[in-house]
């Protein structure tokens, strides 16, 4: 029976995996689509500026720079995403790697910044002056968190702000989610009470364990602690 | 004949401003704004010939926009131009009542066709209810 059940958290984990990475590789496509719009018509429009200089009236040439400026701002934004993406879908090329626990938080934070607009919530990352190394699954860690945020974001509703960082607790680290929101008990939504359970199953799948979720634990925190590295207490 | 009146929907604000010069270039009479809230507040201070909504927007998205929209405004003629079209958001935009579906990115030719096209729908609808008004006048009078 427990057989059973440790391969039917192992297959619920790598079809979470899977989903995770998927839908963030679409909903960060959509951003990259949004950029792609913005310089076609841009493009469009200086189109339409040298055609009306063909036809003998002055070309706004201060007009013109300003739009290769705003092109060029554009191209920059769509190279973030697209570094974001790659260095995302490579979190999933091994099970276990070393990276740094700060880089890492910025690039979900920046992942997550789509459904917090969306939201109309303000995400912020806060982090300690130290940085630190962890050997631990990344798409793992990256989904412990970004789940965690769903939670928060599913409860907020008048303040909307959230907050994602870390502390160093002695040889291991805590990361907290916080919600300027009460959270509430994930228990009371469905969807939000699946989360919760995947997120305990999946951080203790990381070697961590859940300090805080929501509601009675700590009305605005969800709070899990991972050590440095996965498979050590 | 005045010009066609247009409301851009989207929460993009370099690609609203930049597809407004463009149409007004060609003659449109173009207003604009970011938010379903914003296209609420303005069809119910305005007329519109066609308004061009986006689907992904923060706070209500273009679904939601585009229920409020066609529950106070039932002629109203939209046109829902996203570039996270599928085939399922298409068919559910068209029961809802959007004239159309178009996906980013899309030519400005055919969006402006897309958009006399709305207007010849509006004008016929307004006809259509001045007869209605008109023939109920006459039989309640009984003229």
């Amino acid at each position: 029976m427990s057989g059973f059940v440790k391969s039917a958290d192992s297959r619920l984990l790598w079809e979470r995996g899977l989903q995770f990475l998927g839908a963030q590789t679409a909903s960060q496509s959509h951003e990259v689509t949004n950029v792609l719009n913005i310089i076609n018509e841009m493009a469009g429009l200086m189109g339409d500026m040298l055609y009306s200089a063909d036809q003998g009236r002055p070309l706004n040439t201060a007009r013109l720079t300003e739009l290769t400026t705003k092109i060029a701002a554009q191209i920059q934004r769509g190279n973030k995403i697209v570094r974001a993406i790659n260095q995302f879908g490579h979190s999933a090329d091994k099970p276990k790697a070393v990276f740094d626990l700060q880089e890492m938080i910025e690039r979900i934070a920046f992942i997550a910044q789509r459904p917090a607009v969306l939201a109309k919530a303000l995400l912020e990352t806060d982090f300690p002056d130290q940085s630190l190394s962890l050997e631990s699954s990344p798409l793992g860690f990256q989904q412990a968190i970004f789940t965690a945020f769903e939670i928060a974001l599913a409860a907020a509703s008048d303040k909307r702000h959230i907050t994602i960082g870390y502390t160093l607790v002695g040889d291991g680290v805590e990361l907290t989610v916080h919600s300027a929101d009460p959270l509430g008990a994930p228990t009371e939504v469905a969807e939000m009470a699946d989360k919760a359970v995947f997120l305990r199953l999946l951080v203790s799948t990381l070697g961590g364990r859940i300090i805080a979720l929501g509601a009675d634990d700590d009305p605005h925190r969800i709070i899990f602690a991972f050590p440095k590295r996965m498979g050590e207490d | 004949m005045a010009s066609d009146k247009v409301l851009l929907v989207d929460d993009e604000v370099e690609f609203v401003e930049t597809l407004a010069e463009r149409m007004r270039a060609r003659g449109l009479e173009v207003d604009y704004t970011h938010s379903g809230d914003g296209a609420v507040e303005k069809t119910a201070k305005n007329h519109y010939d066609a308004i061009v909504l986006d689907l992904a927007m923060p706070g209500m998205d273009g679904m939601e926009t585009l229920r409020h929209l066609m529950a106070n405004h039932p002629d109203l003629q939209i046109i829902l131009l996203t570039g996270q079209g599928t085939i399922q958001t298409a068919v559910e935009a068209t029961k809802l009542g959007a004239m159309d579906f178009l996906e980013k990115p899309t030519d400005i030719g055919q969006l402006i066709a897309k958009i006399k096209a709305a207007r010849v729908k509006r004008m016929q609808l307004d006809e259509k209810r001045a007869a209605t008004d008109i023939e109920d006048i006459l039989s309640r009078r009984g003229w």
